[in-house]
């Protein structure tokens, strides 16, 4: 019996491991907390962890397999309502709920140019929806938050200067708290060659492809068995100086927000409980997850406003070409439907609903509030 | 022939206990005081030869404040030094010999420790083909550092690593000196006792310690240790503002001279230029007004024609402090290196280090730090470049998480022990530091380096996976990895020759 099965062997409700490192694998055979204080689990040959039992959360650990393997199984999990808090994880977890990833454990940049930024990009293959926690000085990555699937990171680095080093990590940590770390290593170097990547393809070429179907403004559909939606605001042609934010509110029992942070904006990307955050690509894009909300908010309604930096009255919707909104989920692409001509400069693109207790998508018809300052009162947020 | 007599007497301390000592007809005896020993020998009572100075009220009240409140070997919580804790203190308590008591009756006098054994002679000290028997003689540095050395077996004679390490010692005492105000006044060969086979050393004759505008000195030190200015200023009245007294500045002047004879076997002044066909003025001129380095750059006129050996084999860090020492700082005091920086600067030569493959090498190391050229200057053997590897540390750069800056270099041989402080950023091998364990080793197999894990949580490998305790990490030149995933931690890059 390993020393940190040992810990287990009482069969406690409530388990403190001591910090430090210890060898798997681990079994854990009955329901329990564990909290490991930051203790590291490894072991030789994966996983380093099997669950058992149901019920039981587990926080506070570092898992991982000194394996050369790839796609491994880090943590099997075989029961029923098993939890995570702060749990990093090197390799996959196996069980209900959680996906496939495949990502580096260091992405080498090598040799960049001195004194120029330099840009870079990496493959991900992300098994559930997760955002990225990145504190690497002068390293800018352009999305925060993902969806499950494939992925290519893009990533920038700020001038350096000559022989300086860049070594860091960042995470990826999901809405259960898994955090996945990934390591970024790169030197400048006068001379090296400067790096720069081709433009940013539009986001349809980058989620995964599946049929598409169309849906009328004011069609009520039941929300089908997916986890997250992303819902893309998409246009044909959108003029200079004009941008579109997302605006998403979270409405409780009386359809009014319960406090300001029931919006979700560019001031505000996530809510706390990141059932609904902003995906920060070039494509104006919100993610709701609807199982992440809390029970007593009733529904969130998506918008997109025109943002005009000159604040011209006649920049609206009427300036975009066919806009539309995409309404994707795991599977692809769930709905799609079109705006129609607009004069507003704001557009409702959805609203989501619980109704007995099951969930709803509702594509508005052709409702275009004035401004977003009455749709925040109408919604109970206080404006300036 | 008369028989010389010991009996056993008892002294009156001040704090009211009685201590036993063997008086003997003919104690030894240095240039203040006679000694004797206690019968188990581990102290020593010392009275002094004028007995002006034992009944010195001065000299008393500076004796007492030694004894307790300028005492790093005993702890702050127990009347000791300022800023000394039960560990600093036990450290310290082995590189001083620091008086523990003073005596009261008969007449007033001070209690040592006895010199440890290890700086004493023992057995087949010298040479089987020289007559001479150093059983039970001090280890005074001279032994090893003068002509006299000639005498010694080789296994007395220690070798780069343990001359390295003394000076380490050494400069470390005199920090924690100088950081609480004091100043030894009196550091010579004949105050520092050495052990190149341990590569320890102990400061003796702490009693003269100087607390600089308090207590002056009473004594200029001892000739080839004695500052420039001192020397010069030697003529004026004590009382003469003009007069430059042994004090902090000083010190650092011996201590580099020190160093210097511990690595170069040599003094550091002594050369053939002649300032005075008279002996006593071209002596007082050579080590006063006109003192020149003998390896001074700019003046080569009192460089010895058949220089062997040179500060350029130390390394940059040592040259720039022996430059920095006998050029800039000979005639101006404040210039000097302070007992910290030669501290530093001996510590990372010392992770320079390189075992030299000859076993007939004189000095057994020698200071790799051109990679592209590793060459014993002792004995001329030149290491394969594929013998030869660097380690280069990194430390983040606070505020800017990701960057990083030097935090030094790390010659690597096989076998080398790695601790904390090779591995956490802002930790230093001195007397706070409490983990001393190894934590890793190198490994050198079929012409591969590897960094073997001994007890070092969280240590990563290249790939970012963990290494744990037992595993190695395979060294690939110009890899770059983060030593462990604990805070702090140094970021490693692999050199290869």
């Amino acid at each position: 019996m390993s020393a940190i099965q040992k810990y287990f062997a009482s069969g406690a409700r409530q388990i403190d491991i001591k910090p430090g490192e210890y060898e798997g694998p681990l079994t854990i055979g009955h329901s329990c907390t564990v909290d490991g204080h930051g203790a590291t689990l490894w072991s030789k040959v994966p996983p380093a962890l099997v669950v058992k039992a149901s019920n039981v959360k587990i926080k506070n650990l570092r898992v991982e397999s000194t394996t050369q393997a790839r796609n491994f199984v880090a943590i099997d999990v075989l029961g029923k309502n098993v939890f995570f808090e702060d749990v990093e994880v090197y390799g996959n977890i196996r069980g209900q709920g959680f996906g496939s990833w495949t990502i580096p454990r260091v992405i080498e940049l090598g040799e960049f140019a001195a004194n120029e930024y330099n840009e870079f990009s990496a493959r991900l293959e992300v098994g559930e929806s997760c955002r990225l926690i990145n504190s690497v000085h002068g390293l800018k990555i352009d999305a925060q938050n993902f969806l499950s699937g494939d992925f290519e990171l893009r990533m920038r680095v700020d001038s350096m200067k000559d022989g300086a080093i860049l070594y860091g990590s960042f995470l990826l940590e999901t809405f259960d708290k898994v955090s996945r770390r990934i390591y970024v290593s790169g030197r400048a170097r006068q001379g090296a060659p400067i790096r720069r990547l081709p433009p940013v393809p539009s986001t349809v070429d980058l989620l995964p492809q599946a049929k598409k179907s169309s849906a009328c403004c004011g069609q009520r559909l039941p929300v089908p068995n997916a986890d997250t939606f992303l819902v893309v605001f998409k246009a044909k042609s959108i003029p200079l100086g004009v941008n579109v934010d997302p605006y998403v509110f979270c409405l409780g029992v009386d359809n009014k927000v319960r406090s300001n942070t029931d919006l979700v904006s560019f001031e505000n990307f996530a809510h706390e409980t990141f059932g609904v955050y902003l995906d920060a690509r070039k494509d104006y894009a919100v993610v709701v997850c609807p199982r992440k909300l809390p029970s007593d908010i009733q529904a969130v309604v998506v918008c997109f406003a025109i943002c005009d930096v000159a604040n011209r009255s006649d920049n609206n919707f009427s300036k975009v070409t066919a806009p539309r909104v995409e309404v994707w989920t795991d599977d692809g692409l769930y709905r799609e439907y079109g705006l129609g001509s607009a004069s507003g400069k704001l557009a409702v693109a959805l609203d989501i609903h619980k109704s007995k207790g099951r969930w709803y998508l509702r594509a508005p018809v052709g409702e275009l509030p004035g401004d977003l300052g009455k749709l925040c009162e109408l919604y109970g947020l206080e404006t300036m | 022939m008369k028989r010389l007599s010991s009996e056993k007497k008892k002294v009156v301390l001040f704090d009211g206990s009685e201590l036993e000592y063997v008086k003997v007809d003919n104690p030894p005896r240095g240039s203040k005081k006679y000694v004797y020993f206690t019968p188990d020998k581990k102290k020593v009572v010392q009275f002094y030869i004028n007995k002006e100075d034992a009944v010195s009220a001065r000299n008393r009240e500076r004796l007492e404040k030694i004894l307790k409140a300028y005492n790093p070997t005993i702890a702050e919580t127990e009347g000791g030094a300022r800023g000394a804790s039960k560990q600093t203190a036990e450290y310290f308590h082995d590189l001083y010999c620091w008086p523990v008591a003073l005596v009261k009756k008969p007449e007033f006098g001070i209690v040592c420790p006895a010199y440890p054994p290890q700086f004493l002679f023992g057995e087949n000290a010298s040479k089987k083909s020289i007559n001479i028997n150093l059983k039970g003689l001090e280890k005074k540095s001279t032994w090893f550092t003068s002509s006299s050395r000639r005498f010694l077996s080789d296994t007395e004679k220690g070798d780069l690593r343990r001359m390295l390490s003394v000076s380490i010692e050494l400069s470390r005492a005199v920090r924690r000196l100088h950081a609480a105000g004091l100043a030894h006044s009196d550091l010579s060969c004949n105050n520092v006792l050495i052990d190149p086979i341990s590569g320890t050393c102990v400061v003796i004759d702490i009693d003269s310690l100087v607390v600089p505008a308090l207590y002056p000195p009473e004594v200029m030190g001892t000739r080839g240790y004695i500052a420039p200015e001192v020397i010069e200023s030697m003529a004026l009245k004590f009382d003469d503002p003009a007069r430059k007294l042994p004090c902090i500045n000083t010190d650092l002047f011996a201590l580099a001279v020190l160093i210097y004879e511990y690595l170069l076997k040599r003094h550091p002044l002594r050369g053939p230029k002649i300032h005075s066909p008279v002996v006593e003025e071209d002596d007082f001129l050579s080590n006063g007004a006109k003192a020149l380095f003998i390896e001074n750059p700019h003046d080569t006129s009192n460089r010895p024609s058949e220089l062997k050996g040179s500060i350029r084999e130390f390394g940059t860090f040592l040259e720039k402090l022996f430059l920095k020492a006998f050029v800039d700082g000979l005639h101006n005091p404040p210039a000097r290196p302070s007992a910290s920086e030669w501290e530093r600067a001996l510590v990372k030569t010392y992770d320079l280090l390189q075992p030299c493959p000859n076993a007939n090498c004189p000095e057994g190391w020698f200071v790799l730090q051109d990679m592209n050229r590793p060459i014993c200057p002792y004995c001329g053997r030149t290491l394969r470049r594929s013998e030869v590897a660097h380690l280069r540390l990194k430390q983040p750069l606070a505020g800017r998480y990701g960057h990083w800056q030097p935090a030094g270099e790390i010659n690597l041989y096989d076998k080398m022990p790695l601790f904390k402080w090779h591995f956490i950023a802002n930790t230093f091998p001195d007397e706070k530091i409490r983990d001393r364990e190894m934590k890793a080793y190198i490994s050198r197999q079929n012409g591969e380096w590897y960094l073997v894990n001994q007890n070092m949580e969280g240590m990563l490998s290249p790939k970012g996976n963990l290494v744990p305790k037992g595993s190695g990490v395979h060294l690939k030149d110009k890899s770059l990895f983060v030593s462990s995933n604990q805070p702090d931690a140094l970021l490693m890059e692999v050199l290869k020759g």
